[in-house]
């Protein structure tokens, strides 16, 4: 199934115990997962605890990686993700991220840089999907994946009610769904 | 959740994936994860799915001290030789494990082999492993496929705070590898790394909750015993 996988023969060797590969995956993938982190925190400190955390999940778990049910980079990336929202799920709930200063500019709803970025044939075919939607679902979905904002956070973000945004993500995700089976047939 | 439709659990799972399943919703899915195969199955495609939007983003690498803390949490990538020698390196206690894996071959011929909790699972060879204390033991049944399964033989659930966690031994000169936490109520399946091979032991040690926060065995080593059985091979 994953033909263009440079992670998870690294993945694999760490699962051996080789820290040599462990720290070469480490290397290749690092800059991708802590712009995921600060994505999803917008706080340095924050980021920086949840990319540790998540290294050290991925080289703890490595053993259950399993590369036919998909490619390591995938797998690496949800760690990432889960470690970042873990952390933002337990923050102060007066502190509302959007107020920091060190906010970054990334693909939150404009599909073009994300279809020019994406690499393997997998991302594309879900870029390709991703196109399909209607904008507000494509935007909507792509606010909480890579900035974890909650259905009102964008409902706020976009100054419309939730049950609008609600019904956006459930028909967006649906129609990925769809797509994704088609294009897998 | 049994009548929910296909959809729906599709659905269900592509929201916990993406996040907007939170709080006692995002637990009771967690629950419901735990013994359903198919709902697994669709975390798993949504997770490889969405995951690929990871590869998007513009790089931004992050500051070098993260991987100086790493690296002392794991080890450091340069060889074993400049690793700190602890408990695992010693060689009297390696020499132990194998008089005491020795040992234990004589108490598997009386064993009963558990009954497996799914029925396709073909156990070929199994490993006690005993506390020499009080006689309680974990038994590891390992199938041809390099799955594994382990349950408690009358351990006793551990201190509060803590929690059990499953080691792969490799050798003298290696260290332990982590197979995860393991529960005194339920069995529990797992697949072997690649680095299994015929010959290795296994261990269980006592950490803090959730496993070692190091990698590496922190906590007493309570149960130790080696694979006994035909090989496969």
């Amino acid at each position: 199934m994953v033909t263009d996988d440079p992670i998870g023969p690294q993945l694999e060797a760490a699962a051996r115990g080789d820290r040599a590969a462990f720290a070469a995956l480490y290397r290749q993938t690092s800059p991708k997962l802590f712009a995921l982190s600060m994505s999803i925190l917008r706080r340095k400190d924050w980021a920086e605890e949840a990319h540790q955390e998540a290294y050290t999940r991925i080289w703890r778990s490595a053993h259950r990686y399993d590369s036919n049910k998909g490619s390591g980079m995938s797998w690496i990336v949800t760690i990432a993700r889960n470690a970042a929202l873990s952390k933002l799920m337990r923050r102060p709930k007066d502190e509302f991220a959007g107020n920091e200063t060190e906010m970054l500019h990334l693909p939150s709803g404009d599909p073009t840089p994300i279809e020019a970025a994406m690499r393997s044939s997998d991302a594309r075919r879900l870029a390709t999907c991703l196109g399909e939607l209607e904008d507000e679902q494509k935007k909507s979905i792509l606010l909480i994946y890579y900035q974890g904002l909650t259905q009102r956070e964008v409902a706020d973000h976009l100054g419309r009610p939730i049950g609008t945004v609600k019904s956006w993500v459930r028909r967006g995700l649906l129609r990925l769904r769809g797509c994704l089976d088609s294009e897998d047939a | 959740m049994k009548t929910l439709s296909t959809e729906d659990r599709s659905q269900l799972a592509a929201e916990y994936v993406l996040g907007t399943l939170r709080g006692p919703a995002r637990v009771r899915f967690e629950r419901l994860v735990e013994d359903d195969a198919h709902l697994w199955q669709e975390v798993a495609f949504w997770e490889h799915r969405l995951g690929t939007l990871g590869e998007a983003l513009p790089d931004l690498a992050p500051p070098s001290h993260i991987w100086t803390a790493i690296e002392a949490e794991i080890g450091p990538a340069t060889g074993a030789a400049q690793a700190p020698r602890g408990l695992w390196q010693s060689a009297p206690l390696w020499r132990g494990l194998t008089a005491l894996a020795v040992g234990l071959a004589a108490v598997l011929l009386v064993l009963t082999v558990l009954p497996a909790t799914d029925p396709a699972f073909q156990p070929v060879q199994v490993a006690t492993l005993q506390n020499e204390a009080d006689g309680s033991a974990w038994l590891v049944q390992v199938a041809a496929d390099g799955t594994a399964e382990i349950a408690s033989i009358g351990a006793a659930a551990p201190p509060s705070g803590r929690s059990y966690e499953l080691w792969l031994l490799r050798g003298a000169d290696q260290a332990p590898v982590s197979l995860g936490v393991t529960s005194t109520q339920t069995p529990r399946r797992l697949v072997l790394p690649a680095s299994f091979v015929q010959g290795t032991g296994f261990a269980v040690s006592v950490e803090p909750e959730g496993g070692s926060p190091t990698g590496a065995p922190t906590g007493p080593v309570l149960f130790v015993g080696g694979l006994v059985g035909p090989t496969n091979n």
